[in-house]
């Protein structure tokens, strides 16, 4: 209770000076962390170059829990490959293997049937009433690598929302606080 | 008769103001040792320089502005490929504009000052405690390349200044201070 304390004082004592300082350091840890985001995201060509599995629908080969990393590409997409997708209407993005390919070459267009391993029958019934098919628009990526069970912390927080608040406010008052 | 000196409370302090570190903590100390420093030299009549502090604030705000284009401007992600890319070229080169400002500028210093009076240049104060020892250096010299008054150090132990449990003895520390303030302010180029 004394570290409470302590860092209560330390806190006032600081004069705007310092506030403003300490915040900027705060926000610059911050803004890094989003950079290097923003980076991985401009080398993969993905609007999410790091998703995490949230069902099981693709056991055995990615669990919930998992970590992907996606990767987009110019080459088109074949049969076989695991893309991530979504789908108007649905806010979550779905993992699951293309099982049908249709190309048009003359008109550079393709549609895509996925199903996940998992599951019993296709995606059909997920996507919006009336599409029968996936398009390049719909998909964010292939996956293209993966950490498994690290995820978890995500899926972690986002049931249990405090978790994310705790750990991010006792985050900025270790910062606000340091010496340095 | 001797300036007032504020009480402060920051950490937990006795009533008449004293401060109290944990011992073994060092950084605490160094920067407890620093802060008494400023306050004693503050008192002497000069006023803190706040230039760099300036620019570092400024520089800060650019890299945040920056990174905060790059997330909140509207448009989806893959037409604005570019916009983002420079916004990442730039906040990479102002961090390392600000990081090698840091460095260069600043150093071990924690305190600049403006001139106290007409023809002499402001103070730059620094100060170092290595890692696993317990000597506290401290070090007064002019901001101005050109001064003739050359930097003057001191170099204490820790245990000068801090009773055993742990509060520091702020009129030890700062009659040393005022000690090296004035040799350095009489000192001439020889």
């Amino acid at each position: 209770m004394d570290w409470i304390r302590d860092t209560f004082n330390t806190l006032r004592a600081m004069n705007p000076r310092e506030y403003i300082t300490q915040g900027m350091s705060l926000g610059l840890i911050v803004t890094s962390a989003l950079m290097i985001w923003k980076t991985l995201m401009l080398v993969t060509g993905s609007e999410s170059p790091v998703v995490v599995v949230l069902s099981g629908s693709m056991e055995p080969a990615f669990y919930r829990g998992d970590i992907l990393f996606l990767n987009l590409g110019k080459e088109p997409i074949r049969t076989g490959e695991v893309v991530v997708f979504n789908v108007d209407g649905r806010d979550i993005p779905i993992v699951h293997r293309v099982i049908k390919v249709h190309e048009r070459a003359s008109q550079n267009h393709i549609d895509m049937l996925t199903k996940g391993d998992n599951n019993y029958g296709h995606d059909r019934v997920l996507y919006m009433p009336g599409q029968d098919w996936l398009n390049m628009e719909h998909i964010m990526g292939r996956a293209c690598g993966y950490v498994p069970y690290v995820g978890m912390v995500t899926i972690i927080m986002n049931d249990y929302p405090f978790v994310k608040y705790l750990l991010i406010g006792v985050l900025g008052l270790l910062v606000l606080t340091s010496k340095d | 008769m001797p300036p007032k000196r504020p009480t402060r409370v920051g950490g937990a302090a006795r009533e008449d103001g004293e401060k109290q570190i944990n011992l073994g903590d060092t950084s605490s100390a160094k920067h407890t040792l620093d802060e008494a420093a400023t306050e004693e030299i503050l008192l002497q009549g000069y006023k803190e320089d706040h230039f760099v502090s300036n620019v570092k604030i400024v520089l800060g705000a650019i890299s945040i502005a920056l990174a905060l284009v790059s997330q909140f401007w509207p448009g989806k992600f893959h037409e604005n490929w570019w916009l983002v890319l420079g916004c990442v070229v730039g906040y990479t080169l102002v961090t390392i504009i600000l990081t090698v400002f840091c460095s260069v500028k600043e150093g071990n210093a924690f305190l600049f000052t403006k001139k106290k009076k007409k023809g002499t240049a402001g103070l730059t104060v620094s100060s170092t405690l290595p890692r696993f020892s317990d000597m506290y250096t401290l070090r007064i010299e002019s901001t101005a390349k050109g001064d003739s008054r050359p930097a003057k150090e001191s170099t204490n132990s820790i245990t000068k200044y801090f009773h055993a449990d742990g509060y520091l003895s702020s009129s030890a520390f700062q009659d040393d201070v005022t000690k090296l303030l004035h040799s350095f302010e009489h000192s001439t180029k020889d």
